[in-house]
């Protein structure tokens, strides 16, 4: 068998679901075929040969990029040099080939030191003589892929400043990324009529989950921001962590959250007859959604139903070998829920005013936890259940290949009626 | 650097939008300009650091959140702080969604709240019950500051000799001195430029596309303090400038200048003072000789010296006018040698 893996498949879209279903697949295949020979894994931009001009087409959707990304910083970390890609410039390449270009990967994946360009990670080798030819398309900069890391903009530096703990240095940082997606944004963000009383909404969005990307995860993240008529995505992917290890380091979760409770009761009534550690992929989604919705600051959770609630869109997160997918299908569940969140707020508010005594804050949250974890558990059987009836329409899916860091894609609709 | 703080009696007011417009233009890289919605973390921290260092500690603190519809998350730990530091704390223009997205209702249900039609809040005391008596109108807490300022500090009479305007053939019997209050109130005068910003913003930008800069007006300066505001003007807007250096009294013009105008394109023309409107005819007349398109003018200070009724100013912007009422502490007058 060639080494060689194709990304892209004649007249099939690359999209997310492809990309975790099959693409992820064909590279696990290769570490099992290639168990214990020293072959180095490689990739090429296109299935088949130079030679075929048939009619073929190749498409890529650019919200797969980070993720493409992402795995290939995994892939180059792991064999600690960079990863050989074999392009293709002919007549049916050519337009795929200058939207990367255009999107700027090769500059993020290659050595680029230009400073007019993102810096180069060197994450692919590829041979550059292929880049050039192109029609002269010109893609709108905001199509671009970005790559943030805590080791550009002396992040480091200015992190270590502050010393009022994570918090803190949460703020500073969502802060920081609330100018970076303007500038890096701003045509997007203000071209579209229908969005642009959206405009804060997504600055916000965009800067917690780059900040989530880049501070718990420990690693780069990948974003790429893409809009036309009909809608509006984001797609951000970073190879850290992940869930459960980011939850697990947690130094300070608070007196009413303890570690792990959910994900050991769910654990014993889950239906599913599957891996060990898939299981704990599966869980770990619901109990990061428990922790959020305890915590006495706002944070993905609230993100979630800011996306699914105000802005009617789909937040889909993956870790590991799960993903959700939050939509306004549990619209009901998702609303109650999110009374129940907006009383945790509130009563962690009044507490910080001084309108109630800690005996009384106690009290109220010690209740407002039993609800939420039940409300929550609810959630979590139902959809377990669901899924165990017909997989396609679940909000739940389980991939069988495992991909490392955390993953979330957000779609808005531009054309939204509040709900 | 606060810009918009202001204290009128037992009110000490800051307007937010203003002191976030000026980080982000001037502190950090991604400058938005006047369209900035969002507060963020460091205009928060700002104010209180700069409450906290006031010696004079006000009965009542009002943020002004007019222009803005969202703020950083989990930033209600700041404003906390402030309630704090004065417990008379009071938000105003503050949208509905804004205090929903803070809680802040369950918590204030204060009966003397005041909303307007689209039950966005003018006034929402963080407080259970009372209330004082204020202005939340923007402007109105502007202007009452700007007039007494310029009352107490920038207007010099001339000792009974009437001053020779050189370009507009009058008498003035004041000078307000601008350059004065350029250098002296550096801070306040800032805040006068975000105001003017907002102003022009409304009236020629807002329904152009902010992307395509060749559709948006140019900025025209003509002397020293127009072009401070100029430079200023252009970074919250987000425009070009040309410069028409002295125009004004002492007429000098460049032989390069039909270079600097590009036909068909808009200009706004910025001065610090309109009085009789001379020095913006002659800018005008030349904008449209070139081929340019003139909007109209803008400027700090419009000296109304024709009612309203016999000339509307559409064409004219301006933060402060002085019209009869303004000019019965002001004093200003405008005579010619028929009168002495």
């Amino acid at each position: 068998m060639s080494n060689q893996i194709p990304i892209i498949y004649k007249d099939k879209s690359l999209t997310p679901f492809v990309f975790y279903t099959e693409f992820l697949l064909e590279v696990a295949q290769f570490y099992y075929d290639h168990k214990n020979k020293n072959h180095s894994i490689e990739f090429k931009l296109i299935e088949g040969n130079d030679f075929e001009f048939t009619k073929k087409r190749y498409y890529i959707d650019p919200i797969t990029l980070p993720l493409m990304l992402s795995l290939f910083q995994q892939l180059r970390n792991f064999h600690k040099s960079p990863i050989k890609l074999h392009l293709s410039n002919t007549p049916i390449t050519i337009d795929v080939l200058e939207y990367l270009y255009r999107s700027q990967f090769f500059y993020i994946t290659g050595i680029n030191t230009n400073p007019n360009f993102p810096l180069g990670r060197n994450i692919l080798d590829f041979d550059d003589v292929y880049l050039g030819g192109f029609k002269g398309k010109t893609i709108r900069t905001e199509h671009k892929l970005r790559c943030y890391s805590l080791n550009d903009d002396n992040l480091k530096v200015r992190l270590s400043n502050i010393t009022e703990g994570e918090p803190a240095q949460r703020d500073s940082l969502v802060e920081f990324y609330t100018y970076k997606v303007k500038e890096h944004f701003y045509d997007l963000l203000f071209e579209n009529e229908t969005t642009s009383h959206l405009t804060s909404e997504f600055i916000e969005i965009l800067a917690e989950l780059i900040t989530n990307g880049v501070l718990h995860s420990k690693s780069d993240a990948f974003v790429l921001m893409f809009s036309d008529k009909f809608k509006t995505k984001f797609s951000i992917s970073d190879n850290g962590i992940g869930l459960y290890e980011s939850l697990k380091n947690k130094k300070d979760t608070g007196e009413f959250y303890e570690k792990f409770e959910l994900l050991k009761s769910l654990s014993n009534s889950f239906p599913l007859k599957i891996d060990d550690n898939i299981k704990n992929s599966v869980l770990i989604l619901f109990e990061t959604l428990y922790y959020s919705m305890l915590k006495d600051r706002q944070g993905l959770f609230d993100l979630m139903c800011n996306v699914v609630l105000d802005c009617s869109g789909y937040f889909r997160l993956h870790t590991d070998n799960a993903q959700i997918i939050v939509s306004a299908r549990m619209l009901t569940e998702l609303q109650n829920l999110y009374e129940t969140r907006i009383q945790i707020l509130s009563t962690n508010h009044s507490l910080m005013f001084g309108k109630i005594k800690s005996e009384e804050f106690k009290e109220k949250m010690t209740i407002l936890k039993g609800i939420c974890k039940k409300q929550i558990s609810e959630l979590a059987t139902s959809i377990f259940k669901k899924y165990s009836e017909d997989t396609r329409f679940s909000a739940l899916r389980i991939y069988e290949v495992r991909f490392r860091g955390v993953h979330i894609e957000v779609e808005i609709p531009n054309s939204i009626e509040k709900l | 650097m606060i810009i918009s703080k202001i204290k009128i009696s037992n009110f000490l007011y800051y307007h937010l939008h203003a002191e976030q417009t000026i980080t982000s233009a001037f502190v950090d890289g991604g400058n938005i300009g006047v369209s900035e919605q969002l507060i963020n973390e460091t205009t928060l921290v700002k104010i209180i650091n700069d409450y906290r260092n006031d010696i004079e500690k006000p009965e009542v603190l009002i943020l002004n959140f007019e222009n803005t519809n969202a703020i950083q998350n989990n930033q209600i730990s700041k404003i906390i702080e402030l309630k704090n530091l004065n417990s008379n704390l009071i938000l105003i223009n503050i949208k509905k969604e804004l205090i929903k997205e803070l809680n802040l209702l369950s918590l204030y249900d204060n009966e003397n709240n005041v909303t307007d039609e689209d039950n966005n809040y003018l006034v929402f005391n963080c407080f259970e019950t009372g209330r004082f008596q204020f202005s939340h109108s923007t402007q109105e807490i502007f202007r009452t500051h700007f007039l007494k300022l310029l009352k107490d500090n920038y207007t010099n009479p001339l000792d009974g000799k009437e001053m020779y305007h050189s370009s507009s053939s009058v008498y003035l019997s004041k000078w307000i001195n601008i350059k004065k209050f350029i250098s002296v109130d550096r801070e306040f005068f800032l805040y006068a430029i975000y105001n003017l910003a907002i102003k022009t913003f409304q009236k020629w930008f807002k329904n152009l596309n902010l992307i395509n800069n060749e559709s948006k007006p140019i900025l025209v300066c003509q002397n020293l303090n127009s072009s401070y505001i100029t430079s200023i003007l252009s970074t919250l807007l987000r425009t070009d400038i040309v410069i028409l250096d002295q125009i004004g009294p002492i007429n000098k013009m460049y032989s390069t200048l039909d270079s600097k105008i590009e036909t068909n394109r808009k200009y706004i023309v910025v001065s610090d003072l309109v009085c009789l409107g001379t020095e913006i005819k002659i800018a005008k007349s030349l904008i449209e000789f070139l081929g340019g398109k003139y909007l109209g003018n803008v400027s700090i200070v419009r000296i109304q010296t024709i009612d309203p009724i016999y000339r509307n100013f559409e064409d004219a912007e301006c933060v402060f006018v002085v019209d009869n009422e303004t000019n019965k502490e002001i004093v200003y007058k405008i005579s010619t040698a028929l009168d002495i």
